[in-house]
């Protein structure tokens, strides 16, 4: 069995008298693709918040590689999302002032990389993806399949353990959600990365090893074996 | 780890330059460039002044004559004289060289002979042009050199050297030996010090305003942009960082901008100056002063970072987003008050001194003006906390500055600095202005020096010639000295002129009753005109009092004499002057009047130039103040722009559910207008209070109000409300547009 990279446990959340997670368990191991499903509104963006470390748990814990995200500084945290942990959401996380190019070189940036050697590897990236023809074009002059995929390049750039995927296609139509899903997966594969995916469609979750999922606030492990 | 905030920094400067697609950022470096750069360039201005001021009085200080003989060197009799001519000063010396080696005059090769003229170029232009038509009966004389810029304050100055014959033998020549040193530029006075610094606070500080304003323009989509970053793994303190760096570059980008706009302000200085500065200024002498420029330039892109990183404290920039925090804690009055009550404690602890130069002084104008911004916000955030509904427009303002009243305020604060500081500017000057005395009923008093008793009938010839002066009465009047230093007054007339009872032609009629101290001469008795010894104490005595002398009335008068014209017949030179009072006269009649009087007169008419540095220092503050309102005004508009820009969709959304343009204008104009209107009430207090506390606390003069001109000052900052609405109008319908509902 792959090691164990998150595990939360008991994990309750709520935004005023709202509870949006209300006891929620989840393991997610090396290389996994662990689609978490339900309605809307049934807390599987906050598990996925509270996983990435970006919301803090009222109560339970998520531990990652054995450490409580709680316990740790907002700088450690920080630093997790810029080495450990990749992200792609439904929009906005591309920064529209910079190309393709220097969003995908930003976490690196970030990390205190020297420009050359960030844009360098960025540039490797585009081209394993496939998207060397918009490494000089801003995000608000592409279209919204290559988008995402610009912003799964961003979030595998860093050689991360985990992806944490948001309603990765959901503004997109069926056939780019396709070659996004695809992308991601397999380059996930690849690199034994994990992938926690936050979607209410099907086909969507097919792209998994397991489903779980999410109501009222707790999970309901689907072991779905692919 | 200085690598990292390095690298910070650049990212910073590197998502300010988006350039291209990414208008918001470009748009925002824009607004901030230009809001530093016109700081910048007020500031740089500013602090030009003093050096401004300085070479002038000293390239003034350089030409003015010394008495007194130096060796090598032939002495040279001179004569000033000053005049006008529509308004405008014109001054100079007429001089008699008295060999071949005359002292050397600042900008002058060559001093004219008798019947030469040297002038300033200005002066030559103007005598050249069909202006200077009327000006020219005074400058007869052969032109025979141009005065150089070392010898002028001003490249539009009029001043002239003109060559006469006649100067050793004025009452007031003096022999002159050297131009210029050991005199010291005199030091402002305590009124004008205190325009100096009213007027420069005045205009720093909503130069402050404008940048801290500026600085925080299109802070949400930044706030966004930033949280894009923090879910990339950015953390707070390389927020902060990158945050920094954006506005760094905006700051450097305003310093270059500035920079440039002062160069080129300073490159047009002669040409917009020549009617709003008595001679103009010389773009050489516009210089900042770096002790003063250097700290202020400096204090600019730390301020706008500065302010960048402080706007960040009231949102949590998170991976997820932006989240304003909910419980905005309301304002609190006492720290906002420290300035004001210290600045009043200031000024109100100096009775007893009238030196404005006081530091503490100083610092306390500085502090009230400094308040007026930071009691501002708390105050309309109380008003519009206080305000109810009404018809939608006024709902929807009303709302909007309830929900945040930080910007409104923000933006009007530049405008109630300005307003202040004019209204406590122009009480100081309505009160140096009443100080200066003016005799109302004679518009024009002309006087003009004979030293020969022929010369006399010929002012009063010229001046009846003129149309409607034919019998304006001319007094001739002179001041007789004896050996003993004693003076008396004489009236110089025919007999029909004297109106004395029984008068001969000849003798002299004593009038008045002499009391201890006062002299009166007796027959015999030697007398000199002015005082002659002054200038030559070996001069032989000008005249002898008749036999034919007689003592007539007026009791309790002083002493005076009534001397015919006959009776100075004897006299071996005179000092005489006629004067007329002419109670009207058009511009016209003024110059010909003082063609009349020629270089041997002094005509001074209602609005002479009297300081010329009093009427520069105001005329310096009028344009800085007006500048700066200006700069308040477009801070208004830019910002006001941006907020619409920033509320596309909401507005769009408005407009979507029904709600008319009309609404959405007035409710844009309530918006501007409630905070003008708290503005305008605590510009006027400030500036009345300050007037107050400077006036009758500190130079202990009574205050003066001019409420024609304080209610003009407000009335025009309060027109910045409507002349921003309608100019912000076209953005806002662009901006209300349902297009922008389906922007994402």
């Amino acid at each position: 069995m792959s090691e164990l990279l998150l595990e939360a446990t008991g994990v309750r959340k709520a935004f005023g008298p709202t509870e949006a997670l209300s006891g929620a368990s989840l393991q997610v191991r090396a290389g996994e693709i662990v689609a978490l499903m339900g309605p809307s509104g049934a807390g599987k963006s906050t598990l996925l918040h509270c996983l990435a470390g970006i919301v803090r748990p009222d109560a339970g814990t998520v531990r990652y590689l054995g450490a409580d995200l709680a316990t740790i500084s907002d700088r450690a945290r920080s630093a997790l999302r810029r080495t450990e942990f990749g992200f792609v959401f439904q929009f906005g996380q591309l920064v529209p002032e910079l190309t393709c190019l220097e969003n995908v070189a930003l976490p690196l940036r970030l990390n205190g990389d020297r420009g050359r050697a960030a844009v360098q590897r960025a540039r490797a990236v585009l081209a394993e993806l496939d998207l060397s023809g918009v490494a000089g074009k801003r995000p608000g002059e592409v279209s919204g399949g290559q988008g995402q995929r610009v912003a799964v390049a961003r979030a595998l750039v860093t050689a991360p353990r985990v992806v944490f995927a948001d309603e990765p296609t959901g503004a997109l139509d069926s056939l780019n959600g396709e070659q996004v899903m695809r992308l991601l997966t397999t380059v996930a594969r690849e690199r034994d990365t994990a992938v926690v995916l936050v979607t209410h469609e099907a086909r969507v979750a097919a792209y998994s090893d397991r489903e779980v999922v999410v109501r009222d606030g707790r999970t309901r492990q689907l072991e779905v074996t692919r | 780890m200085i690598r990292r905030w390095v690298a910070d920094l650049l990212l910073g400067v590197r998502l300010a330059i988006g350039g291209g697609g990414a208008r918001t950022a470009l748009v925002r470096l824009t607004l901030i460039t230009v809001g530093v750069g016109l700081g910048v360039a007020v500031l740089l201005t500013a602090t030009s002044l003093p050096q401004m001021l300085t070479a002038r009085g000293e390239r003034s200080a350089e030409r003015t004559p010394l008495a007194g003989a130096v060796p090598g060197v032939d002495a040279v009799h001179v004569v000033g004289r000053g005049d006008e001519f529509r308004g405008r000063g014109i001054q100079g010396f007429l001089v008699q060289p008295t060999g071949p080696h005359p002292p050397a005059v600042p900008g002058v090769d060559r001093l004219p002979g008798p019947g030469e003229a040297v002038l300033s170029p200005a002066l030559l232009d103007l005598l050249r042009s069909p202006e200077g038509e009327l000006l020219r009966p005074r400058f007869p004389q052969r032109v025979v050199g141009t005065i150089g810029d070392d010898g002028l304050t001003g490249p539009n100055e009029l001043y002239f050297y003109l060559g006469s014959d006649t100067v050793v033998r004025q009452p007031q020549a003096v022999a002159v030996s050297e131009f210029g040193r050991l005199t010291q530029r005199r030091a402002l006075e305590p009124i004008e010090l205190l325009l100096v610094v009213l007027g420069a606070t005045t205009c720093l500080v909503p130069v402050f305003v404008f940048v801290v304003t500026s600085t925080r323009l299109a802070a949400a989509s930044r706030d966004r942009r930033l949280a894009a970053l923090r879910l990339v793994g950015a953390d707070r303190g390389q927020v902060r960082r990158i945050a920094a760096g954006e506005a760094l570059l905006a700051s450097l980008a305003g310093l270059a901008a500035g920079a440039g706009l002062f160069l080129l302000v300073r490159a047009l200085v002669p040409r917009i100056t020549v009617s709003a500065f008595r001679g103009g200024i010389f773009a050489a002498d516009v210089v900042p002063d770096w002790r003063l420029g250097l700290p202020a330039l400096l204090a600019l892109p730390l301020l706008a970072c500065a302010t960048a990183v402080f706007a960040l404290r009231g949102v949590v920039i998170e991976p997820l987003g932006v989240v304003r925090r909910a419980t905005r804690l309301r304002r609190k009055l006492w720290w906002r008050l420290v300035p004001l009550v210290a600045g009043g404690a200031l000024l109100a602890g100096k009775p007893g001194t009238e030196d404005t130069r006081d530091p503490l002084v100083v610092g306390g104008v500085v502090l009230v003006l400094v308040a007026v911004p930071l009691v501002l916000p708390w105050l309309v955030e109380r008003v519009a906390g206080v305000l109810g509904g009404g018809s939608p427009a006024w709902l929807l303002a009303v709302r909007r500055l309830q929900l945040d009243s930080a910007t409104a305020a923000r933006l009007v604060s530049g405008i109630a600095v300005v307003l202040a500081g004019s209204i406590a500017l122009q009480g100081v000057y309505a009160r140096a202005e009443s100080d200066r005395p003016v005799d109302r009923d004679v518009r024009v008093l002309a006087t003009a020096f004979a030293t020969a008793l022929a010369d006399v009938p010929a002012f009063a010839t010229a001046l009846h010639a003129l149309p409607g002066l034919g019998g304006i009465p001319v007094q001739t009047r002179a001041i007789l000295y004896d050996a003993a230093g004693r003076k008396v007054s004489a009236v110089v007339g025919t007999c029909a002129e004297l109106e004395v009872a029984d008068c001969r032609d000849g003798d002299v009629y004593a009038t008045g009753t002499a009391a201890a101290g006062d002299y009166r001469p007796a027959p015999g008795d030697r007398l000199w005109f002015y005082d002659a010894r002054q200038t030559d104490p070996s001069a032989p005595p000008q005249w002898t009092v008749p036999a034919g002398y007689h003592v007539t009335g007026g009791a309790g008068e002083a002493p005076a004499l009534l001397v015919t014209t006959a009776a100075l017949r004897t006299a071996t030179s005179v000092g005489l002057s006629s004067t007329a009072r002419i109670p009207a006269a058009g511009p016209d009649l003024v110059e010909q009047v003082r063609n009349a009087a020629g270089w041997n007169g002094v005509v001074s008419s209602l609005g002479t130039e009297r300081d010329g540095t009093y009427a520069l220092i105001t005329r310096v503050l009028s344009v800085g103040s007006f500048v700066v309102l200006l700069l308040a005004a477009a801070g208004l508009l830019i910002a006001a722009a941006e907020q619409l820009r920033e509320r596309r969709r909401s507005l769009a959304a408005l407009r979507a559910g029904g709600v008319g343009r009309g609404v959405l204008a007035r409710s844009l104009l309530w918006q501007l207008a409630i905070p003008v209107a708290v503005a305008v009430v605590v510009a006027v207090l400030a500036g009345l209070g300050l007037d107050w506390l400077l006036l009758t606390l500190v130079v202990h003069r009574p205050m003066v109000v001019d409420v024609a001109t304080t209610v003009l000052l407000t009335l025009t900052a309060a027109a910045a409300v409507p002349a921003v609405t309608a100019v912000t109008l076209p953005a806002l319908w662009r901006t209300s547009s349902l297009e922008h509902l389906r922007e994402e």
